[in-house]
């Protein structure tokens, strides 16, 4: 972990233009797009609606009643998949040392990656309300 | 003739290696952010494969999904949301400051303002944050006591 800040400990960014360099762009990227979309989902979900409320059906017929909260959430598991998956990455990269053993947990990880995005987008793309809409 | 340096124990440094979290430690606010940081991404990272096999559920079986929100208005499902809330606004506010460093590296002097400062907007945000997930709780006491002194005259 040579290549950590000694001061501040963030992530100094790799030299040239290589795919390190790629992905410590694209976790900052998608930092700054969770900022705006994680906390506005929390804020949604927690503050100007309850858990008490949000059953399936509540989702189908009123958190989901139009594209734009479809298309925002989608965006937000775009995004939180490739960033988090970028950081676990890195976390894998930094305790797992073996060749076989990283690649078959990295592989894991990117495996669990696309299985999550195609859960999300399934049901984001599908989700009625029971009686029909 | 050369005196030996004197042996010097850094605590904090041993309870870091022997946690597993830090290979090259080097103390104080950094090393604390960098520690949070790795915890809290990985508890929002478990969060989020929790959730999106849960809102699966919500197209796949409705009523696993409607028991599973039951638990998650509950106390304990509460506290659990409050410390998600926490572990995603740390992370949020630390990688703010990550980026603000990496933007505007003459901000490395002052790395020690942008963390205590993230505290300050973390606690500020965070309280007010939590007394809100928990209305449900305190909710019925302000309208037991408003009513109270609405019965009475007094308001």
């Amino acid at each position: 972990m040579a290549d950590i800040s000694p001061v501040t400990r963030g992530r100094v960014k790799p030299q040239g233009s290589g795919r390190e360099t790629t992905i410590w762009y694209l976790v900052r990227i998608s930092g700054v797009a969770l900022f705006v979309l994680a906390l506005s989902h929390y804020i949604i979900q927690h503050f100007i609606f309850d858990p008490s409320q949000q059953t399936s059906e509540w989702i189908a017929t009123h958190r989901w009643n139009q594209l734009i909260w479809r298309a925002s959430d989608w965006a937000l598991l775009m995004v939180v998949l490739l960033h988090s998956a970028l950081g676990v990455r890195t976390v894998v990269r930094d305790y797992v040392h073996g060749p076989r053993a990283r690649i078959i947990t990295l592989s894991a990880l990117y495996l669990l990656t696309a299985l999550l995005f195609v859960l999300g987008t399934i049901v984001v793309a599908t989700l009625q309300p029971r009686g029909g809409i | 003739m050369r005196r030996a340096p004197p042996i010097v124990v850094h605590w904090h440094g041993v309870l870091m290696r022997y946690l597993g979290l830090m290979r090259s430690y080097r103390g104080r606010e950094g090393s604390w952010a960098w520690m949070f940081h790795r915890i809290s991404g990985i508890a929002v990272w478990a969060f989020v494969v929790l959730h999106i096999i849960d809102i699966y559920l919500a197209g796949g079986d409705p009523h696993a999904y409607d028991d599973l929100l039951r638990f998650y208005a509950s106390p304990v499902g509460r506290v659990m949301e409050i410390l998600l809330g926490a572990a995603l606004l740390y992370h949020a506010l630390n990688g703010m400051r990550i980026l603000i460093i990496d933007l505007w590296p003459a901000m490395t002097v002052h790395h020690r303002k942008l963390w205590w400062g993230s505290w300050i907007i973390f606690f500020c945000l965070g309280i007010p944050g939590a007394i809100i997930i928990l209305r449900p709780y305190w909710k019925d006491a302000i309208d037991g006591v408003t009513g109270m002194l609405r019965i009475t005259g007094v308001m």
